[in-house]
Order: C-alpha cells, then sequence, then structure tokens
C-alpha cells in the first residue's frame, strides 16, 4: 500500500512538471473530422521562416499531427499561403507548373514517413493551442508550426527541383 | 492524511487532461440559442436584423444580444425575402477553422458587440415553457466586421492572394 | 528556450504590424462601365459608316459629360470596390486618355496588313487593362406616384469575356427620393451577393489557374508550313497540344478548332506565377511556345499578337 502510494505520487510530481507542456487544446465539432481546412499564415519570424497554422487528417492522434506538417512543407513549397494574415510569401517556392506531378517520384520520397520533409518542419506549441475533430473514421488535428522556406527552397536548388 | 493525500492525487491526474469545447460567450455558458431574420434595409452598410435569444437569464446583457446579431450574420446569414443576404463569413465551417480567434471575438471582453448596437426601444421578451424568449432589432455594421475579419486574416478579401 | 525567444519575436513583430515586401501576382482591376444596351436605349450612341456597312456603337464619352447619374453611380461602385481592395480604373478618365492619343495609333495593324477590329469597349478595355469589366444598366419604373428602379449588374472577366458575376433587382418604392438616391439603393442593396460572386471567381483562379485563349495561325507567304507537316512522325498540331498539356494548369484547356492553318485553344489556365516567382501574363505564356518552336527540330519563326488582357495569336512563319 506504501509502495503504492509512492508510486501515485511520484507520477503526479512527473505530470505536474509535465503541465507545462500540456498543450491547450480546443475541441471542434465531430463533423470534421475529415475536413481539409487549408494551411493559414501567423507570421513570420526575422529569419524568414514561416509560421503558419495547419491541420491534418488522420486515422489517430499521431498520424494526422505529422499529416498536418506534411500539409505544411507541401503548401509552403507547391500552393503558396494564401489564406492568414498575409505576412507571409504568398507564392510558392516552386512555381513550375504540374510540378508534383511532374517530380512524382522525388517528392513520394520526400514527404514518405520518416521522410526528408521533417527537417523543414517543426511543431511551436509554447504559446499555441491544438484544434482536435474526431468522427467515427477520422481525427482532424490543428498545430502551429514553424517552416524554414530558405532551407526549403535551397534544397530544391540542391536536388535540381527550381533553377540556381 | 492519507485520504486527503489521495484526493490531491486523483486531482492532480485529472488537471492535465481536460480540454475545452468551443461554445462561445462566457465560458462555461451553454452555446447561445438564437434566430436571426432581415428587418429591413440597413443604412448602407449596415444589415438591419431581428434576432430571437433564447435564455434563461431574463435580464441578458444587450451585449449577448449584439454578439448573437453578429454571429448570425457571420455564419449563418438570413433568407426571408425580400432581405436575404448569405453568410458574411462563407459557412460555420469558418468558425470552426479559426476556433481559437472567435473564441476570444465572441467572449465578454471580445469586440464583436461593437459591431452592432441595438435599436432603442425594440426589445421584447416573451416567456416560453421554461426559458424566456428576448427579441430585438439590431444594426450590424458589416462593412467594418468585414474589413477587420480581412485583417485579422480570418476571411478572404478581394485581393488576399495577389 | 530559444524557441520560445524567437517565437516572441516573431508575436512582438506581428504586433507592431511588420510587413514583409514579397513578389506578388498582379493586383486585379476593375472598370464599371454603362452596358451597350443602356447606352442604347437612353440614346448614348454613335453612328459610322465604314466601307458600306453602317454599326450603331455607344458613345460613352457623351454618356459620362452628359448623364450625372451615371457618373454617380459609378463613382459609388468604385469607392466600394476599393474598400474592398479592388483598385478602380476611372471610366472618364481612359476615355479622355484614349482622345489624346493619336487616333491612328489605336488602331493596331500586324505587318500582314489586316486591321484588328476593334469595338468602343474592347478599346477602352485595351486601354484601361482592366481585369473585370462592371456592366451597369438601369430603368426607371413609374406606378402611379411611387418610381422604383430596377438594375443589373455584370462581372465579365477581361481575359474571357465570361460573366463572372452577376446581380439584378428592383430597389425600394418611393414617392419622394430622387432617382440618384434610388438607384444607389437599389444597387447597394445586392452587392455583397455580387462580391462574393468576384471572390469566387479570383479564389478558381488561384486554384485553377487564370483563364486565356490561345490561337495559333499559319502566316501564308507561300512556304508550304502547315500543321499538318510532321516532324519525327509527329504532326505540328500534335506537338503544339502536348506542349499545351504539359505547360497549362492541371494540364486544362481545350482545343476547339484544328484545321491546316489554324489551331484554337480555349479555357487554358496558366499559372499565377512565372517559374522565377514574377507574375505570368499571356504574352509570357505564349512566348514559351514560341521559344519552343523556334528550337531544332522544328525552327520555325513566328510573332506574337496580343490582344486584350487574356488572348493571344501566335503567327507562325512570319516575324
Amino acid at each position: 500500500m506504501k509502495l503504492i502510494f509512492k508510486l501515485m505520487m511520484s507520477a503526479a510530481i512527473l505530470c505536474m512538471v509535465a503541465l507545462g507542456a500540456c498543450k491547450t487544446q480546443t475541441n471542434i465539432a465531430n463533423e470534421y473530422g475529415s475536413y481539409g481546412f487549408n494551411t493559414t499564415c501567423i507570421g513570420v519570424d526575422p529569419n524568414g521562416a514561416q509560421i503558419l497554422r495547419t491541420w491534418g487528417n488522420g486515422i489517430n492522434k499521431a498520424k494526422a499531427i505529422e499529416q498536418a506538417k506534411r500539409n505544411a512543407v507541401e503548401t509552403v513549397l507547391l500552393k503558396g499561403i494564401i489564406d492568414g494574415n498575409g505576412q507571409c510569401d504568398k507564392r510558392p517556392v516552386i512555381n513550375e507548373v504540374n510540378a508534383r506531378e511532374k517530380y512524382e517520384a522525388y517528392f513520394n520520397a520526400f514527404f514518405r514517413d520518416g521522410g526528408a520533409y521533417n527537417k523543414y518542419v517543426h511543431l511551436e506549441e509554447s504559446r499555441t493551442s491544438r484544434i482536435k475533430s474526431k468522427n467515427s473514421e477520422m481525427e482532424a488535428w490543428s498545430v502551429v508550426v514553424i517552416v524554414d522556406r530558405s532551407a526549403l527552397k535551397a534544397r530544391m536548388i540542391e536536388d535540381n527541383v527550381i533553377p540556381r | 492524511m492519507k485520504r486527503f493525500g489521495l484526493l490531491l492525487l486523483i486531482a492532480l491526474f485529472i488537471i492535465p487532461f481536460t480540454s475545452t469545447s468551443y461554445a462561445g460567450g462566457k465560458k462555461g455558458e451553454e452555446k447561445m440559442s438564437y434566430e436571426i431574420f432581415g428587418a429591413g434595409s440597413g443604412t448602407q452598410g449596415n444589415y438591419l436584423v431581428e434576432v430571437s435569444v433564447k435564455t434563461k437569464d431574463k435580464k441578458l446583457d444587450d451585449d449577448a444580444i449584439k454578439r448573437a446579431a453578429v454571429h448570425g450574420v457571420l455564419f449563418r446569414g438570413f433568407s426571408n425575402k425580400p432581405y436575404s443576404q448569405k453568410a458574411l463569413a462563407g459557412s460555420p465551417a469558418n468558425e470552426a477553422e479559426h476556433v481559437d480567434f472567435y473564441k476570444e471575438f465572441f467572449s465578454e471582453d471580445g469586440n464583436a458587440a461593437s459591431f452592432a448596437s441595438l435599436i432603442p426601444g425594440s426589445r421584447t421578451v416573451k416567456k416560453v415553457d421554461k426559458k424566456y424568449v428576448i427579441t430585438a432589432r439590431v444594426t450590424v455594421n458589416k462593412d467594418a466586421l468585414a474589413q477587420y475579419l480581412q485583417k485579422m486574416g480570418v476571411i478572404r478579401g478581394l485581393n488576399s492572394a495577389f | 528556450m530559444k524557441q520560445t525567444f524567437v517565437t516572441a519575436i516573431a508575436l512582438m513583430a506581428m504586433l507592431f504590424g511588420v510587413t514583409a515586401a514579397y513578389g506578388q501576382a498582379k493586383k486585379p482591376t476593375i472598370m464599371v462601365v454603362p452596358s451597350e444596351v443602356w447606352c442604347h436605349d437612353n440614346g448614348y450612341t454613335v453612328t459610322t459608316t465604314n466601307q458600306g456597312k453602317t454599326t450603331t456603337n455607344p458613345d460613352y464619352e457623351r454618356a459620362c459629360k452628359e448623364n450625372s447619374d451615371l457618373l454617380n453611380v459609378i463613382t459609388k461602385i468604385g469607392v466600394l470596390m476599393s474598400e474592398r481592395g479592388l483598385p478602380l480604373k476611372d471610366l472618364s478618365s481612359t476615355i479622355r486618355d484614349i482622345n489624346r492619343s493619336n487616333a491612328e495609333d489605336e488602331m493596331t495593324v500586324s505587318k500582314q496588313g489586316s486591321e484588328l477590329d476593334e469595338t468602343p469597349l474592347e478599346r477602352l478595355m485595351n486601354r484601361a487593362k482592366a481585369d473585370i469589366i462592371v456592366e451597369l444598366s438601369w430603368k426607371v419604373t413609374q406606378i402611379g406616384p411611387k418610381t422604383s428602379v430596377t438594375y443589373t449588374l455584370r462581372g465579365l472577366d477581361a481575359y474571357t469575356n465570361k460573366q463572372v458575376a452577376g446581380a439584378q433587382g428592383t430597389g425600394p418604392q418611393s414617392f419622394s427620393a430622387e432617382i440618384p438616391v434610388l438607384l444607389e439603393e437599389a444597387v447597394m442593396e445586392n452587392m455583397d451577393n455580387f462580391i462574393s460572386q468576384l471572390q469566387a471567381h479570383f479564389d478558381d483562379l488561384v486554384e485553377n489557374g487564370r483563364e486565356i485563349t490561345l490561337n495559333v495561325r499559319v502566316f501564308n507567304n507561300g512556304s508550304g508550313l502547315s500543321f499538318e507537316e510532321e516532324y519525327d512522325g509527329e504532326e505540328l498540331t500534335d506537338i503544339i497540344d502536348n506542349w499545351m498539356g504539359n505547360n497549362t494548369v492541371n494540364h486544362r484547356y481545350n482545343l476547339t478548332d484544328a484545321g491546316e492553318t489554324r489551331l484554337s485553344f480555349e479555357q487554358v489556365r496558366i499559372p499565377l506565377y512565372r517559374p522565377n516567382g514574377n507574375a505570368m501574363d499571356t504574352r509570357y505564356f505564349a512566348n514559351q511556345l514560341r521559344k519552343y518552336l523556334q528550337h531544332p527540330p522544328y525552327n520555325i519563326q513566328s510573332k506574337i499578337i496580343t490582344k486584350g488582357l487574356g488572348r493571344v495569336d501566335l503567327i507562325l512563319g512570319e516575324k
């Protein structure tokens, strides 16, 4: 009994420490579990990295958040950031027409699980919240990320996707 | 002492795992139930609407009614002929997409009520079952509202993409 | 820790309204004009005879000078559009510009010697280079002592001449209000609906590319060049068709007419940006095809003639 009590106290203390890192989360209606919202611009940091709110869908939370990160990179690379406060570069990094299709093999490898896309995006959640919607089939999660646009551009030049 | 410690432990486990659902209005308040109709030709830049709010509070603040009017103009529109207008924000999906912004906007400290004004003397109260239906005519400054939301990046404007 | 600091700086920068100056797609402009029907109904027309053919065209200049109701409502619509972020090209100023220029400069003549026949509206559109033309017409109806105004607004995409937005209706009846006031009230009542249609058009443009028309013609200079000519076993028609497929957004275009000396491509979707990130226009797009055909194994010289913002002719075999 004493041992169980001690273990629970330790776990509680750990949780309190972790409380600072627990993310605020807002749940929205379940009907949006399969909906695809656009990536929006929240701001730009002094290095030119784009601070974005992005959305992803998946069968569970981890997959949905990973997809959200992927969507953010894909939007910066191929679509441009139209929505939001207008501070981000609205042009995509790659302006060649039908580029996703043209470089299909390259992008499939780039965006696969654990692929190179991960190097150019990271979660930024110290002051932002997550948004969640869950229906019977899918979960939609929204997170705030930072995408390093200049590094992405350099990578595309290095890989001969865009000219120097 | 041990019992207290146990209760504290349980509480400590529960606290980190709570999340909030978006309902708008005061924290913890039930999602506002209202109806909105067009009530005439507003002056330029404005919609004139009639809002009926269902509430337990007979003395519901005017600002709450204004917030309901702004919410209706943004996400529902109104389609009673001859005064019909589409939802200014396009659809309710916009509210879900920008839930962080709208949570603040529609809170008691938020700006929503500042885009509307009640027509003096138009407020009426009716008792229906165990609740009250408060009806009032409200002018919503839709041009200023649209400009504000575009500036905040919550809805697109005509030159957003350019 | 560093990330938190960086985010804090970024959020502060946002608060102080830091905006980065990035390259942009061309901002669309609008011009409001009275419709041809309105001009005819109100007597603002000019009749001309050319090679035995009599044509009656709208007289925009006289309409602007003589009809204060027209100027008033055009100004009102213009102000509203400007507030929404669409810069306005003024009709009166554009007419003055046209008059100031040498009349002969306004007639574009290709080296073939044929004139590009322009209607007054086309001349206005070519001069103003507005992306959206808003055509307005209205009628005053009197029933007993009550007056009301029925109006029609059409938003035309200047690239394709297609209607992309429309609104019509009858304003409230009044015993005493002046026509300009009634007209203004009538038009403003449905303006949000009109603007949301324009918004949908711009959203489509961003998503799927701008729509243009490209005609490829063969110049009859006796060289024998035709679209049926083969290069490595492939006809020139198919070579150009393949190029269009590879260079349009989501491969969207429509080959509506394919003959020996003429190919018509309509609903051609071009990207908003060039590969280098600058704004794309019709001429640049056609120039890419011209360069493609200039190189081996085709070695075909060609000339580009643009008409308005969204139509271009590529004449092969001529320079």
